[in-house]
């Protein structure tokens, strides 16, 4: 019976693992959306960060 | 620490599911404090956070098998090996994830699968996950493969050590993220961290209890294929324990070999020049120790353990549920009781095969003479003129002898793995909470 709780928990942790994953990916690129200029005279989009490519694995 | 922990296991649960919470998404977080590189994509951020969550968790192992003691203290060995085994199959799947994610999104990544023309952080990567796949696999069927236990362990630890060095090494290599200076030094950290608790582990624990022998003073046989050996210390004091605690014993050989056996200490914690431990043959090292001689060498680390009634000094008395070799540490716990003159009751239901199988018998009759102790025999091969209980240790034989106002004992069970099951959800069924039953596994892998 303490092991299911014990399962239970660990699910619950690692929900929250996952979920702490995907808020910092959302956190990194949310930056990177295109926002509106505040100038509308020139009517373009800025990009904030254009970064060189970086390797992966 | 151990009153609130009596107040609230809750509370101390929480704050180091918490803490291992927090150091596992440090590296994120730090990350997120740092100016970091941004436009990459939510899925290779995602799969990239993934890896770190798992390789944090990998790290942690280290220190959750280390036998801490103040880890292990909070809740004992067996739920902290359980918690160590299903998370080990967490971080294993989320360490997985990690590079499929990368080859859905960008599969031209799956060219770093090319061992011979990869990057050297790609090769890492892939022997880090073979090595954790290996580990994975023969931890979950150790049995099934028919892998002996000592050169298991050793294995396991070859292959935890591969994965996480290839793995923090792998991370180092890709560099996206630690090239910043104070991420570099938190993985640098986890690095150390993780190769301290192996020399701790390897060396620097052997090397204490080479500073504190034992020497074997005799080896009695009692019944139920049951040898009583009996260790001396040398030139030290001895173990202090609580009564219930077990010590990791080697036998002959130096301890910086690692082949060490867990057995649980039956003598009374008020003796301490003299510790005995009841040892029932059932393979290699077990069945060698009728031969052990007086005056061979033994090593122990330990006390380790929280089944002991030392813990709820404020209980009315206590229910032990033994089964066969179970009645080890309920036996150091019983001869502390007479030692202290411990006048609270004791109930004691104790499972064995047959009458002459029952080991300890006239040790605990004799002890009904000094404590308040009752004793019920729970027989599977009765004779025929046997009036006492028979067959298996269930719930309305529970209900029949444990007391009315459930709460008002603690309760201790120490049996096969499958009676203890039973006896702990009898119990439940019984409405004996939750907190007042202790339990501890022979089989901790
Ligand atoms: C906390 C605890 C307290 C224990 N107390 C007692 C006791 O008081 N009396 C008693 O007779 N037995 C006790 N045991 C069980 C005892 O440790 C094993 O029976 C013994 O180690 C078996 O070794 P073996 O080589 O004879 O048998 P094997 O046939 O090699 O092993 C049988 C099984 O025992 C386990 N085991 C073997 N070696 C080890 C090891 N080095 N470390 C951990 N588990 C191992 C494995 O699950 C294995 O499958 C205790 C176990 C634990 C975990």
């Amino acid at each position: 019976m303490r092991y299911s709780i014990m399962l239970q928990l660990v699910t619950t942790i690692s929900v929250f693992f996952i979920a702490g994953a995907a808020l910092f990916a959302w956190i990194q690129n949310r930056q990177t959306e295109p926002i509106q200029s505040t100038d509308n005279s020139r009517g373009g989009q800025l990009y904030l960060s254009a970064r060189p490519p970086h390797p992966v694995l | 620490m151990r009153s609130l922990l009596m107040r609230s296991p809750i509370a101390i649960a929480a704050a180091w599911i918490g803490a291992y919470i927090l150091i596992v998404l440090s590296p994120l977080v730090i990350l997120l404090l740092h100016p970091a590189p941004t436009g990459r994509g939510f899925w290779l951020d995602f799969s990239v956070a993934l890896g770190f969550i798992g390789l944090a968790m990998m790290v942690l192992q280290f220190a959750l098998t280390a036998r801490i003691r103040t880890i292990e203290a909070a809740y004992g060995i067996d739920i902290i090996l359980q918690f160590h085994r299903y998370t080990s199959i967490v971080a294993f799947l989320l360490i997985l994830v990690h590079p499929i994610i990368l080859f859905v999104n960008d599969p031209e990544t799956l060219q770093l699968l090319n061992f011979f023309e990869a990057p050297w952080r790609a090769r890492a990567a892939v022997i880090a996950t073979l090595a954790l796949m290996l580990l994975i696999v023969t931890a979950i069927w150790r049995e099934k493969l028919r892998i002996p236990y000592e050169p298991w362990r050793l294995w396991h630890g070859i292959f935890a050590v591969t994965a996480v060095g290839l793995g923090l090494a792998h991370a180092f290599g890709v560099g996206t993220y630690l090239s910043l200076f104070w991420k570099g030094v938190l993985w640098a950290l986890f690095g150390a961290i993780a190769l301290w608790l192996l020399i701790f582990v390897r060396l620097v624990k052997p090397w204490q209890m080479t500073q504190h022998p034992y020497l074997v003073e005799e080896v009695l046989p009692e019944q139920g294929h049951v040898w009583t050996l009996v260790l001396r210390p040398r030139g030290h004091q001895g173990l202090s324990f609580q009564p219930g605690q077990f010590a990791w014993i080697t036998l002959r050989i130096s301890p910086f070999r690692m082949r060490e056996h867990p057995f649980s200490i039956a003598s009374s914690a008020e003796k301490l020049d003299c510790l005995e431990f009841g040892i029932k043959s059932v393979g290699d090292f077990t069945s060698r120790i009728k031969d052990v001689e007086p005056g061979t060498v033994a090593y122990l680390d330990g006390p380790y353990g929280v089944f002991t009634i030392d813990r709820y000094w404020d209980s009315a008395g206590f229910v032990m549920i033994a089964g066969g070799i179970g009645i080890t540490p309920i036996m150091s716990m019983l001869r502390t009781a007479r030692d202290r003159k411990d006048d609270r009751s004791f109930l004691l239901i104790y499972a064995s095969r047959a009458w002459p199988d029952i080991t300890y018998r006239e040790d605990l009759e004799a002890l009904k003479d000094r404590l308040d102790l009752t004793i019920v025999h729970v027989l599977r091969n009765a004779p025929e003129d046997w009036q006492g209980e028979t067959g298996y240790v269930d719930q309305d034989l529970l209900e029949r002898y444990i007391p009315v106002h459930r709460g008002s004992r603690h309760y201790f069970i120490c049996a096969v793995p499958k009676m203890m099951d039973q006896v702990e959800r009898a119990l439940h069924n019984l409405e004996v909470p939750v907190d007042h039953v202790h339990m501890e596994h022979y089989n901790l892998v």
